[in-house]
């Protein structure tokens, strides 16, 4: 079994390998063709045009667009994702820097859209025609609907200027507490780990609304799917045999329903990552929240480059790694795709 | 139509009344999108700066915003421009998503291996993030906005055809018709693609929505479409700022309007999917 | 002498299916029993319901359907007006099914031997330690060769004939008195087949177990029944015991049908079809629902159905029996 499964894994890496390659050349083409000039921008509003043309020949923006490329492709495989101007940092440094809040708020976004979402498709599966199933369907509809980053500035109105339950949105954490020693990166979990249970309900409040708005709009897509697909499980063959035999109906909708109907809800997640990957740009504008999104959005207005090409990249990458995390945990499900493998 | 098909559709109508509605809410943004301007009380663009952040009122309903424009009429006008762009986007992904699929589906070999090597890139980006490239990258334009929409839905219609056509090359039609004289061309036009279309105007209905909010995203970042032009993402951006000063209706109304079309889009989406292949309700 | 009380005994039993075109009146006060030990089978054409009666039994019907009226006893309790909590601790222990298409039957994702160990832990009343050693020797009991192993396969990974062999050791698990099979052996090969017929003969030979065979093929019904049930549109319209329902069928239509199934010797210009088809089941309906295909129709065929006496256990329902 060891082995199959190892031939399973290099066989998706090589299948994503492709992928990956098309985004760096894209990512490149598309970054290239960003109007302004990063030359000037970095030398400076005073500086002659020789002091530019200087700048520019160290950027190494004088070579032709392939050599650029090859320069860009090495410079890859070593890691390193460049400057950016507006900062003075490599790149590299800020998005590991600024990686751990767009995780943590994607990641609980997920938890909690899964949290809810999952029982909430059961239950419409096995109330179908319900008062409870259409209000599911008419409020997953709604949240698909909702824009995230409108549904964002209204929760933050709601929550925080009208009844004041919320802090305001001003990032990960107030100014008042002190940062958790680092261990993670992750606020909730560093905090819990120094034991400072004060810092951690601030974090947890400041993260509440953030991950409230991702998760509305994910919401919608996991319960319709979880629905969808516990519905045609229950009306399958083998869940009339384990009635006929006489099993418990916690076992029948558990062991033999949902196990089953989790395969398709599985696969959704990769839309539903890729959505959220997305929607961080959205969500940390509205929260102000200090993660790669943000950093990434100012530095395109500032027409520089060289992070949002990092930020394409890291969140691309992300993408078909999870891809792979996804396939192969769909893989442990399902043993049909595991011992044909 | 046959008269099982209609009493299909009045039944699926009647099961669903809730499409009904979506249909004539649909239509009414339609009435307003086409109508526009002459509709809209004031002036969008036209500053009052007597009656800045005035809160809804009998005169203005929706209230005014920093510069005085009154909000209803700018969310009436941003209707059209929004309407256009969904369309439009969707309209060009359908066409070229679907003919290219529908190619790659009936010649193979190397068309089918470039039509996957572009939807597979495509694909493999999260795909706001794409479009957010290719505009930064073409352009602060309407048209910009359009051509990214309607690149990151490519794929989906790209893989639809292309499964479709591809069980029906598999069961002959093309050799069928090569035998009777016709050109691989004209099977494909006349018999392959007309078939594929059905699943994917769901599809497509769907994707109006889902298009409508990439572009109010898009707009709310500051890309594509810039401001004064009034559009249903860059007014919820300008009203945003004010929200936490307790003006809300600047933000409200046109995320309300948003929030609206892409409801009704979807539900229209649902019902289309009932009337024409009930098997895969969710 | 007294006749022990049949184990099953189906009386009047009428089933209804709300559909989009109206209701349809699948069955209409079907009745038959069987008593302790006994095979019967259930013939008929497809859609005679056949296997909506089986299904109507194990009370796990469609939702959209309802039982209109009647009652099935079995063991001396109504499983109509019995309560869910009643027929599920019942079903798999005192009455059990094996279906169609063995392969979609069981759980795709779990172990054959876990899927039989959840009905042994469900109502077997053996202890989890012992569980997997007792699926093993159910799996041996239907010859499933190297059943140890077996235990561990995928449905996927057997063959229809070998995932049929896992559902009857399935549903004989428990020790039930009574096996409900639809349609077992419809879409295997002849010989396996006949290997599944004969398994289940011996194994209900052994545990002195009533079969309720459901089928459309007359000469498994022959091969293997004591006594035969035979459907029409909803209706039954003649039962007897095997021998004496080929030796002198008394209805109309299960003349026919015998007719029509090829035999040794019976060459096919020879088979004779049955006229027309089945009735629509929706709206009005005569009183005998074989009537307008039948060239022995008179008048007083549209008085309500009599069930007439033939022999012991030999029932007709018709005015005009050959």
């Amino acid at each position: 079994m060891r082995a199959s499964f190892l031939r399973l894994l290099s066989r998706r890496l090589a299948a994503a390998a492709p992928g990956l390659a098309g985004v760096v050349v894209v990512t490149f083409c598309l970054m290239r063709a960003l109007p302004g000039d990063p030359a000037a921008y970095f030398a400076g509003n005073a500086a002659t045009k020789e002091a530019i043309e200087q700048v520019r020949v160290k950027l190494g923006l004088d070579k032709s667009l392939p050599e650029q490329f090859a320069v860009y492709v090495r410079d890859l495989a070593r890691g390193d994702l460049g400057q950016s101007v507006t900062t003075g940092q490599p790149v590299r440094t800020e998005m590991l820097a600024r990686l751990p809040a767009s995780l943590e708020l994607t990641l609980t976004a997920l938890l909690l859209a899964v949290v809810v979402a999952l029982p909430a498709g059961v239950l419409a599966a096995t109330r179908p025609g319900s008062w409870v199933d259409q209000a599911v369907r008419v409020l997953t509809t709604a949240g698909v609907s909702l824009p995230t980053f409108f549904t964002g500035i209204l929760l933050v109105y709601v929550f925080y200027y009208l009844l004041g339950w919320a802090p305001s949105p001003t990032g990960r954490l107030d100014s008042l507490f002190p940062t958790p020693p680092r261990v993670t990166s992750f606020y909730l979990v560093d905090s819990l780990i120094a034991r400072d249970f004060e810092t951690f309900r601030a974090c947890l409040r400041q993260l509440t609304l953030p991950a409230v708005t991702m998760a509305l709009f994910v919401m919608a897509p996991l319960s319709r799917m979880t629905r969808a697909s516990m519905l045609g499980v229950l009306g399958s063959d083998f869940i009339r045999t384990a009635r006929a035999s006489g099993l418990s109906r916690r076992t029948v909708l558990w062991t033999y329903g949902f196990r089953n109907a989790m395969l398709p809800v599985v696969t959704t997640l990769g839309m539903i990552f890729s959505f959220m990957l997305g929607a961080n740009v959205l969500v940390e504008k509205v929260f102000a929240w200090p993660g790669i999104g943000s950093f990434a959005l100012e530095s395109l207005l500032a027409s520089d480059y060289a992070p949002v090409q990092g930020f394409i990249l890291v969140m691309a990458t992300l993408y078909v790694l999870l891809n792979l995390t996804i396939d192969i945990l769909y893989s442990l499900i399902d043993p049909r795709v595991r011992i044909e493998a | 139509m046959t008269a099982a098909a209609l009493r299909h559709a009045r039944y699926v109508v009647t099961e669903n009344p809730i499409t009904l509605v979506a249909f004539s809410m649909l239509l009414m943004l339609l009435l307003v999108a086409l109508l526009g301007p002459a509709l809209a009380p004031y002036d969008p663009l036209k500053s009052d700066t007597a009656s800045t952040l005035k809160p809804p009122s009998a005169r203005h309903w929706f209230g005014t915003d920093q510069l005085g424009r009154d909000m209803l009429s700018r969310v009436m006008v941003a209707t059209r421009l929004d309407m256009v762009i969904a369309f439009s986007a969707v309209a060009l992904s359908f066409a070229a998503g679907s003919l290219a699929g529908a190619c790659a589906g009936v010649f193979g070999g190397w068309t089918e291996r470039i039509v996957s090597r572009i939807s597979d890139t495509i694909m493999a980006f999260p795909l706001f993030v794409l479009a957010m490239g290719i505009v930064a990258a073409l352009g602060n334009s309407v048209f910009n906005v359009i051509l990214a929409t309607a690149i990151i839905n490519l794929p989906f219609y790209a893989r639809m055809a292309r499964a479709e056509s591809n069980v029906r090359r598999e069961a002959g039609f093309v050799e069928a018709a090569r035998l009777s004289g016709n050109g691989t061309m004209r099977v494909l036009a006349v018999h392959i693609y007309p078939n594929c279309l059905p699943p994917m105007m769901v599809q497509a209905s769907l994707n109006l929505g889902w298009a409508m909010l990439n572009a109010a995203g898009l707009a709310f970042i500051g890309l594509g479409v810039r401001p004064p032009t009034p559009e249903w993402g860059i007014l919820v951006a300008e009203g945003a700022s004010f929200i936490l000063s307790g003006e809300w209706w600047i933000a409200l109304f046109p995320g309300l309007a948003l929030m609206l079309a892409v409801f009704c889009f979807n539900l229209m989406g649902d019902g289309l999917r009932d009337l024409i292949d009930p098997r895969r309700r969710t | 002498m007294t006749v022990a009380a049949p184990l099953l005994s189906v009386e009047n039993l009428s089933v209804e299916f709300r559909t989009r075109d109206g209701l349809v009146k699948a069955l209409d006060r079907v009745s038959f029993d069987i008593r302790r030990g006994e095979t019967v089978g259930v013939v008929g054409e497809s859609g005679s319901g056949k296997s909506v009666t089986a299904f109507a039994i194990m009370r796990i019907l469609d939702p959209a359907a309802r039982i209109a009226g009647g009652r099935v006893a079995f063991d001396g309790v109504d499983l109509v007006a019995a309560r869910e909590s009643e027929l599920e601790a019942r079903r798999g222990r005192d009455l059990s099914m094996i279906f169609q298409n063995p392969r979609t039957a069981l759980n795709p994702i779990r172990q054959v031997g876990r899927q039989i160990g959840d009905v042994l832990l469900r109502h077997g009343g053996v202890k989890r330690g012992e569980v997997r050693s007792r699926a093993v020797e159910l799996l041996a009991q239907v010859q499933i060769p190297d059943p140890e192993r077996r235990y561990w396969a995928y449905p996927f990974e057997l063959s229809g004939g070998m995932c049929q062999r896992v559902m009857i050791a399935l549903a004989l698990a428990c020790g039930p008195a009574l096996l409900v099979a639809d349609e077992p052996t419809t879409g295997l090969d002849v010989t396996t087949q006949a290997a599944i017929m004969d398994l289940i003969d011996e194994l209900a030979r052994a545990k002195q177990m009533a079969t309720l065979l459901i089928t459309h093929d007359l000469g498994l019904a022959a091969l293997h029944c004591e006594r035969i049930v035979v459907m029409h549109a909803g209706h039954v319209v003649e039962s007897a015991p095997t021998a004496e329902l080929f030796a002198s069928p008394r209805h109309p239509y299960a003349a026919k049908l015998i007719a029509a199934t090829p035999g040794p010797g019976v060459s096919l210009d020879e088979l004779a079809a049955i006229p027309g088809g089945l009735p629509d089941l929706r709206g009005e309906l005569p009183a005998c629902r074989y009537s307008r295909r039948c060239e022995r129709y008179a008048p007083f065929c549209d008085e309500p159905l009599p069930l007439q006496e033939m022999g012991p256990r030999h029932t007709v329902a018709c005015w005009k029996p050959l």
